[in-house]
């Protein structure tokens, strides 16, 4: 039996098992996985050890992101975001901390809503249910972006559109997702419902809460003028992109490792996994290097999680994709 | 599956897994305890041999546990004592210093709050035994609660009525004292909250309890304070001088390092504790080190505890009976090296083997030299090269071994020594006769001439399952390296299960855990070892250097063509020659577990006793080193100091080199001088006499 392709980088095979048990754990990685994954590398775009070296090097620098992990940035969005500003202001007439508890839980319960970016069944709307209950929030709390903000035809014109809040006290409008890519889902999906808000009820504060950007993403969302905060608790810089030239990823100096291989590597294979060319190193041209524990964006290098029945590709970190 | 030994340390366990994973055949570590017993005692044990566990096991959140409430009182009645678990890192020994405040307020509010920790550990564990087998309503509380008032030089206040109010008005006091010792840097002077005499709550609070409470006559009040060595040596002086005062029902069970004991001092005159009156002495690292069939016992149940708690009950197939056996079976057997330098020599296509050419290359090399030795040609060397050849490659290295010693030792015509020698292979092939040179070769250094013999095929580590690392593998293998360290096997083993469950074995399964799994899991382990020690000592890179040196040399000589020690990986050293500096570094490495001292020895220059260090068998596949210890070599201060107090490489090498040339041919040449070894007087062995007339 001729031995595991990965056995030729014990190095890092012994980085990535480290990872399998850490912080990797909830994507089940096993050993089976990762010599699958490198016998996708044929020799296509130069030696073909090379390529798997290459591969290899990548894999093992790849951010999981696991459920310990989003549910600490779950908290941290809550307590920094909302629960630590709203003690500041009230410090003074709030002295225990059940009180402050309490006061907090009516205030938002009045004034705030949460909601999920997209479809209910995307994984942006199901992190509502993770925040609920890793802040020990009232259901009464969250709602959908169609509830919370009803736009209807005026009732006596016909002609013009009104705006109707539920709550009616409702004075902050909070979009919770986990992961902003290039910006124009978000602004895309949102755009007609805040311009709606804007027009008909300035008062209403607009704050779009994420878990992960890029900092392309992030600068795209807040030029857009849609919403009155952005607020990520983790942004990925240009440093993130895998093959830019200050890619922190071949910072020092390698024995045999090259930016300049890997690129051509990666998007050599990704443009057969991907419809778009300009896609073959992520979406947006992204060239991330991260996956969740529910999915992998699509921002990220396709060699990683393209998965698809009539592609014949073995995915490390599959991605599910939408059916539009 | 999960990994059985993921969680290698007992502090990282819960008190579910304390009590699960306890192990202890026939009850011998609970008896050696003796945690009744008023006499205290000192337990020493390096990292990983199992105090914490020890301790842990024995304290009452375990009684309760193990015991159940249904019972609890008449086996606490019945173990005549209650474990109270202290561990010293948990007061941050390292507040009560500096910070502007005079060393001797230090002394006093270290003693202070030592009695009002200790005091709420002691008071909180008999409050939970006297809730757990309900007997609140046994005695008067106000009684109880009116002579522990006492215990303070100042009278409480009215507010303190009860057993729980006691218990807050302590916890308060600590609070206040902890609030003050934070704020010591800013108001450089720290004013009690109370004051109360040394011992006074230790001793006088369970002395009350015993006093009033029915269900706690006769009962002590054990103290197992852990991690001793994480306090320095005053506020181990505190400790000590409560030891020394001792008053029933209180006793203490101290857990430290080996060298832990920063002092054995007291306040007050300044006496030492004294072995055997104050305490006893529980050396556990020695103790599980010597007893090497009942640790084999111990160790093997341990790993079955370990794999049914993770397995929630035995794998499928593997019971009570044959779980031993199991075990042993799922790790794939590795081929001997007989087996390994078979299939090597098959695939090099014949020829004449390297240990064989190896031999043939120094003979050429030195013909100018061996005249006098009866070579005088190249056909003279093709000529003994014949001579030595055998059929079994063991058996054709023993002889190229024992040819180097009758080179080295240049009493005889090496031709005819060739003919003895194959003469000697001839007779030994055939019967095994025990007279023969090659049985009594073979019969110390087997193991050496096979390690030599797949070093010399490159067999090295690169080759794997095929190679010499395939020599560390096996559950039994890995009993004997961990040498009395549970932890130390533990770690092993989750390298190795790790390794399996990554790459998709099905562990519980006959040869399921695959060789190269193990000896990833192996070399892992080797790695972390010594890599966990080095980040904790303070001469940062000094042991781990001349651990990697001594370690290096040892390896070489053993490798060398004429080792003169069987499995060798000792050395032994005077001490009293050593600089400080030097003698440290070897403390730290034996402290941290890198070097192991066994029996001082005579030493073979000058018949003094010489301390024996023996390099930890976790590190020896690094440096294919045995795990058996038998063979050592002497080295001087000048050598020690050059291999453990030196930064620049260079004199190491010099003395690598001379070891090495000492060992190999053409033996009677040596560069350089030789370092600091002493001709004793009239003692001079022949060996020493050759080399000193070059």
């Amino acid at each position: 039996m001729s031995p595991p392709l990965s056995a030729n980088y014990p190095s890092h095979l012994a980085t990535i098992k480290k990872l399998s048990e850490s912080a990797w754990q909830d994507a089940k990685i096993t050993r089976l996985k990762v010599d699958r994954w490198l016998s996708n590398f044929k020799g296509e775009a130069t030696a073909v050890e090379m390529e798997r070296l290459h591969a290899m090097h990548l894999l093992a620098q790849h951010i999981f992101i696991g459920r310990r992990e989003i549910d600490e940035c779950l908290r941290v969005l809550f307590e920094e975001r909302i629960a630590y500003p709203f003690v500041q202001k009230h410090k003074d007439s709030l002295r225990t901390a059940d009180a402050v508890n309490e006061a907090l839980q009516r205030h938002l319960c009045a004034t705030t809503r949460f909601v999920g970016m997209g479809n209910p069944a995307e994984s942006g709307t199901s992190l509502l249910y993770r925040f609920r209950q890793v802040n020990r929030l009232p259901l009464k709390v969250f709602s959908t972006p169609c509830d919370a903000v009803e736009i209807t035809a005026d009732e006596t014109t016909h002609d013009k559109v009104a705006v109707l809040l539920e709550p009616p006290e409702l004075n902050h409008l909070i979009f919770l997702d986990d992961f902003c890519g290039s910006g124009t889902q978000a602004t895309r999906r949102v755009k007609k419902l805040v311009k709606a808000l804007r027009s008909h009820q300035k008062s209403v504060r607009v704050s779009y809460f994420l878990l992960f950007s890029t900092q392309s993403g992030l600068d795209a969302l807040e030029s857009s003028g849609l919403f009155d905060e952005v607020r990520p608790v983790i942004v990925f810089d240009e440093d993130y992109k895998a093959f830019c030239s200050a890619s922190h990823y071949y910072r020092s100096a390698l024995n045999n490792i090259s930016r300049e291989v890997a690129e051509q590597t990666m998007e050599h294979y990704g443009k057969k996994l991907v419809e778009n060319p300009d896609d073959a190193l992520g979406f947006g041209e992204c060239q991330l290097l991260m996956s969740f524990e529910h999915n992998t964006p699509n921002n990220t290098l396709p060699v990683i999680w393209a998965d698809q029945p009539e592609i014949p590709w073995h995915a490390i970190f599959p991605r599910v994709d939408k059916i539009e | 599956m999960t990994n059985p030994f993921q969680l290698t340390r007992a502090a990282d366990l819960d008190d579910d897994q304390i009590n699960q994973l306890w192990v202890d055949p026939g009850n011998k570590l609970s008896e050696m305890l003796r945690p009744s017993s008023p006499l205290p005692m000192i337990i020493l044990g390096g990292r990983g041999s199992g105090k914490t566990h020890l301790v842990r096991y024995h304290s009452y959140a375990l009684q309760r546990r193990v015991h159940g409430k249904e019972h609890l009182l008449a086996r606490v009645r019945d173990c005549k004592y209650l474990g109270i678990v202290f561990r010293c890192t948990g007061l941050h020994a390292s507040r009560f210093s500096k910070k502007r405040v005079p060393e001797a307020q230090w002394h006093d509010l270290f003693g202070l709050h030592l009695e009002l920790t200790l005091g709420q550990l002691l008071l909180n564990t008999a409050i939970d035994f006297i809730d757990d087998v309900g007997a609140r309503a046994t005695f008067s509380e106000e009684i109880l609660v009116e002579s522990l008032r006492g215990l303070f030089d100042k009278p409480l206040g009215p507010e303190v009525r009860d057993l729980n109010g006691f218990r807050a008005f302590i916890q308060t006091q600590q609070r206040n004292l902890d609030h003050q010792i934070g704020m010591a840097s800013f108001r450089r002077s720290i004013e009690p909250p109370v004051t109360v005499r040394h011992g006074q709550l230790i001793f006088g609070i369970p002395q009350k309890l015993c006093e009033h409470v029915p269900c706690l006559k006769g009962i002590m009040f054990t103290l197992f304070i852990d991690e001793y060595e994480h306090f320095f040596a005053d506020l181990q002086k505190h400790v000590n001088t409560l030891i020394r005062e001792r008053e029933n029902p209180v006793t203490f069970k101290i857990g430290a390092r080996p060298h832990g004991m920063h002092t054995y001092q007291t306040w007050g005159g300044n006496e030492e504790l004294k072995q055997g009156s104050d305490y006893e002495l529980m050396n556990l690292d020695a103790l599980l080190r010597e007893a090497k069939t009942e640790y084999k016992v111990f160790a093997l149940e341990l790993c079955l505890k370990r794999i049914r708690f993770s397995a929630n009950g035995w794998p499928a197939g593997w019971n009570e009976v044959n779980a031993e056996e199991r075990l042993r079976q799922s790790f794939e057997p590795s081929k001997t090296p007989e087996e390994l330098v078979a299939e090597k020599l098959k695939q090099r296509g014949g020829g004449t083997a390297p240990w064989l050419e190896k031999l043939e290359d120094y003979l050429i090399k030195d013909l100018g030299n061996l005249v006098k030795l009866g070579i005088k040609s190249k056909d003279d060397v093709t000529t003994i090269i014949n001579h030595l050849r055998c059929n079994d490659p063991l058996i054709e290295k023993t002889s190229s071994f024992i040819f180097y010693h009758a080179w080295r030792d240049r009493k005889k015509n090496l031709l005819e020594a060739a003919i003895e020698i194959a003469n000697s292979a001839i007779e030994y092939a055939a019967s095994k006769d025990p007279n023969t040179d090659h049985a009594k070769k073979l019969g110390h250094f087997r193991d050496d001439m096979r390690d030599q013999m797949l070093l010399d095929l490159n067999l090295d580590r690169q080759a794997g399952a095929n190679g010499i690392l395939s020599r560390y593998v096996g559950i039994d293998a890995w009993i004997t390296m961990s040498d009395g360290i549970i932890r130390n096997l533990i770690s092993t083993l989750k390298g190795v299960y790790g390794w399996a469950l990554f790459n998709g074995e099905d562990i519980y399964a006959a040869n399921g855990i695959s060789l190269a799994a193990q000896i990833r899991g192996v070399e892992e382990a080797s790695v972390w070892f010594v890599k966990d020690a080095s980040v904790l000592e303070s001469d940062r890179g000094k042991v781990d250097a001349g651990m990697r040196r001594v370690a290096e040399l040892l390896r070489q000589v053993r490798f060398s063509r004429k080792p003169t020690e069987c499995s060798l990986c000792r050395f032994s050293v005077d001490l009293n020659t050593l600089e400080p500096a030097t003698k440290k570094i070897i403390q730290a490495a034996e402290m941290w577990s890198l070097l192991i001292r066994d029996q001082d020895r005579r030493s073979r220059n000058g018949g003094k006793d010489v301390a024996l260090f023996r390099v930890n068998p976790l590190v020896s596949p690094s440096f294919y080193l045995p795990v058996s210890a038998r063979g050592n070599i002497d080295l001087s201060a000048e050598e020690c100091t050059a291999i453990f107090d030196t930064v620049e490489e260079g004199k190491f090498k010099q003395i690598e080199r001379d070891w090495v040339n000492r060992y190999n041919p053409p033996f009677s040449r040596v560069t350089g001088k030789r370092i600091g070894r002493k001709k004793a007087t009239g003692d001079t062995t022949k060996e020493d006499d050759e080399l000193l007339l070059f």
